[in-house]
């Protein structure tokens, strides 16, 4: 848990919760486009896109963290983050502010026991009316993550 | 091109290639400081100074060549025993490298200028006189220890040889029809003479006698120019070398090639906006009709840079040969076929080192001397065959003698000695080609002297490591007595693609134009299912099977929930594409062809390796696009059913 420490955060919404990841981390925000799906993929990747000349896979932040899938909307949004495996693109259901998050503000998530979408929370952070969900992106975007729930080409497989 | 011309160039390239691999040089050299496993970065420094070694004596710097060899020389210790590095080695060893680049640098504007390395050569062989008195027993002495003085006898013979070849070629050439026949060379006045004679062509002829003399002690002859410092030579390179070769890191070619694709997909959504395809607005619609032109142009130049055919490194290796069978007395009729395939920029680039080493190795240890060939009824006269052509994704090369061959036992035995098998695998029961793949391995040479050509066992390592880099692989075909063949096989797909772009169950996919043989049409009526194989079409009498891709993607859960569309089934006729794959011909069945279209392949990066797709690439329209990979395709099929 190094991460927890005060600075700037992305915050963006998933369901009606308020979500943060290290502004630090984030390369650009983009209208959602035509994704191609690649097969082989875990189910949370939706597929590849061209950014600039660049192929960067998508991955829909949602069903990473075992929510229920919804339509794109015109506020739905990829944050293409800077990954350890590079960089990668990251559905959310809108992208809301940037807040300045002092060490105070941040605190270790009490265990809630819902397991995939707690392993890849860094830590809490408080305002006044609402609590910001920080994302470990390094954690959650690691390759290993992608090899661990590779999809297959078969259904019964 | 007369020979002049072409002995220049060749100079030419290797004084920018020589000056290319000092940057690694210093850079290894630097880090070797710092480092906690310097093996690696002396590996590194090794391979430039025996390239330079090697290149130099190639192409007449023999000075340079003779330098490089008492690096190396020290080198070869140092690989074995790396915790002696101190500083005061490196100190030498960047002064050494300053010295080459100095020579190069001053090498590319005058071939007379004065090189003077006998101190650094007296430090060199100080360091090696040391190390063999106290390491004697840790270094194999008969395979790095290198004697003097009948070493600089051979080189001077080799110049000598060079000179009279050089001499020859000059007498060829129109310019010195009229001249008479030189019989000494090292006269100064009559290099003088010469040099009066010959235009351009002149100066290497000048600096071959110059650099054998600087060896022999012998006051330098400079014919116009008074001795020039490094820094006048810097100087003087900038005004006098013309069409420089411009040596960019590809990072950047495909730097630009990315915003050019990037200027191209915008242009085609101005194109296509309603503002711009109403033509409302006369002079808008010309300017971007203009910038639609250059654009395209732009786009196709670009695509160009990446592209070389091999014609330049085929021609390189031609000159090596024939100097290597000058210097070794071995007559070879040298065959090069297909030097017109294109390779991709940056494999052209890896395949230069292993080429020339591969060639010299075969010339070295493949062909035997003109009395064993005789004496094994062979023709005297070697043949040597190097053939580039492009099948499917991927270029060939073979390079093939008709040599000694290689003998597995001795492979074997030398690859046990040098403990390369590991103890759990039986020496008879490694196949011939695991057994020949140990020749490649850091360190190993059968050969039992060195010589400034082949011989250290650094050559073949260079060669796997860089085709390695270019990811292909080196096989080695051998009949013991009949010759040897080395085939060197590098995959196109880092670079452009030219493909059909095909829908699959709704989805597009780009298939590389090189794998396809045929699109033809059948009815379903027409496809027999044979047992639980699979299917199979028939072809103008040949039963092709049928790649099953299609159920195979329908099948997977990577659509689901993905809003795709799937084509109705029909009785129609269906359109399949028959793919030459390298375990025989295989139809693919599609939904529909969209066209064709030439594109940059991205390597698909999803966290995983996806071997159904060699990679990715975008469209003219935006859209990114797959591209399938056939062979792996038969492949998935097979592990589907």
């Amino acid at each position: 848990m190094s991460k927890i420490e005060g600075g700037r955060y992305l915050t963006f919404m998933l369901r009606d919760e308020y979500y943060g990841v290290p502004i630090s981390k984030v390369r650009e925000i983009n209208q959602i486009t035509e994704i191609t799906p690649v097969p082989k993929t875990p189910q949370f990747v939706e597929g590849v896109v061209n950014l600039r000349g660049k192929i960067l896979p998508v991955v829909n932040l949602r069903q990473k963290l075992g929510f229920e899938k919804v339509v794109y909307n015109r506020e739905t949004c990829i944050i293409v983050i800077e990954a350890e495996m590079g960089h990668v693109g990251v559905v959310v259901d809108a992208v809301r502010e940037v807040v300045d998050l002092k060490e105070d503000q941040i605190e270790v998530p009490p265990n809630m026991g819902d397991e995939t979408a707690m392993k890849f929370l860094s830590a809490l952070g408080k305002q006044e009316d609402r609590v910001i969900i920080l994302l470990d992106v390094d954690l959650a975007f690691s390759e290993d993550e992608f090899t661990k729930s590779m999809g297959s080409f078969s259904k019964s497989a | 091109m007369s020979d002049d011309d072409f002995l220049e160039e060749l100079k030419r390239d290797f004084l920018n290639e020589a000056l290319f691999m000092m940057e690694q040089y210093e850079e290894s050299m630097l880090a070797l400081e710092s480092s906690q496993e310097p093996q690696e970065h002396i590996g590194r420094i090794f391979r430039v100074a025996h390239s330079i070694k090697g290149g130099a004596a190639a192409v007449g710097f023999e000075d340079l060549s003779h330098f490089a060899h008492k690096a190396e020389d020290l080198l070869t210790l140092l690989r074995v025993t790396p915790e002696k590095i101190n500083t005061e080695i490196i100190t030498l060893f960047l002064s050494v490298g300053d010295q080459f680049k100095l020579r190069l640098t001053q090498l590319q504007t005058t071939r007379d200028a004065s090189w003077d390395v006998e101190d650094l050569e007296t430090q060199l062989l100080k360091w090696i006189k040391n190390f063999q008195s106290t390491e004697a027993s840790a270094v194999s002495l008969a395979d790095c220890e290198v004697p003097v003085s009948s070493e600089a006898g051979a080189e001077d013979i080799t110049n000598y040889e060079l000179l009279a070849q050089l001499e020859a070629d000059i007498k060829s050439t129109e310019q010195a029809a009229a001249k008479p026949v030189v019989e000494d060379f090292f006269k100064p006045q009559q290099i003088e003479e010469l040099k009066s004679q010959q235009k351009e062509a002149t100066p290497e002829v000048v600096a071959q006698p110059a650099s054998v003399l600087m060896e022999d002690k012998v006051p330098l002859i400079q014919p116009k120019s008074t001795t020039g410092g490094p820094a006048e030579g810097a100087h003087k390179k900038a005004v006098v070398v013309e069409n420089t070769i411009l040596k960019v890191d590809s990072l950047r070619v495909d730097a630009v090639l990315d915003v050019v694709g990037e200027i191209v997909v915008l242009k085609n959504q101005l194109l296509h906006s309603d503002v711009v395809s109403q033509g409302e607005n006369q002079r808008l619609t010309f300017i971007v009709d203009q910038l639609d032109k250059s654009i395209r142009d732009l786009y196709e130049k670009t695509l160009g840079i990446r592209m070389t055919p091999l014609r330049s490194l085929f021609t390189k290796l031609q000159r090596t040969v024939r100097d290597v069978s000058v210097k070794l007395d071995k007559p070879v009729d040298l065959q090069l076929l297909g030097e017109e395939t294109e390779v991709d920029r940056s494999v052209f680039e890896l395949l230069g080192d292993p080429l020339m080493h591969m060639a010299r190795n075969a010339m070295d240890h493949g062909i035997e001397s003109k009395a064993e060939r005789l004496q094994n009824g062979k023709p005297e006269m070697a043949k040597l065959t190097i053939a580039a052509k492009q099948v499917g994704a991927s270029v060939i090369i073979e390079i093939s003698e008709d040599g000694r061959g290689i003998y597995r036992d001795k492979v074997l035995k030398k690859a046990i000695e040098k403990g390369l098998v590991p103890a759990h695998l039986k020496p008879e029961e490694l196949s011939d080609d695991q057994v020949y793949q140990f020749l490649f391995a850091p360190g190993f040479s059968t050969a039992e002297k060195v010589t400034d050509l082949s011989g250290r066992g650094v050559g073949l390592d260079v060669v796997k490591s860089n085709i390695e880099k270019a990811k292909g692989q080196v096989r080695i075909r051998s009949n013991p007595g009949k010759g040897s063949t080395f085939e060197i096989l590098i995959p196109l797909t880092t670079s452009i693609t030219d493909g059909i772009v095909v829908a699959i169950s709704g989805q597009r996919y780009m298939i590389p134009i090189h794998s396809i043989r045929e699109i033809v049409q059948f009815r379903d009526a027409e496809v027999t299912q044979v047992a639980n194989l699979g299917r199979v079409l028939k072809i103008r009498n040949k039963l092709t099977p049928v790649i099953d891709f299609r159920q195979t993607l329908e099948n997977s859960t990577f659509l689901d929930g993905k809003n795709i569309k799937l084509i109705e089934k029909s009785d129609a006729q269906k359109t399949y594409i028959v793919l030459e794959l390298s375990s025989g011909l295989s139809a693919l069945p599609v939904d529909e062809v969209l066209g064709q279209s030439q594109v940059v392949a991205k390597p698909l990066q999803v966290g995983h390796p996806v071997p159904e797709f060699s990679g990715a690439a975008t469209l003219g329209d935006g859209r990114t696009i797959l591209i399938l990979e056939p062979n792996a395709l038969a492949q998935s099929k097979v592990g589907a059913a």
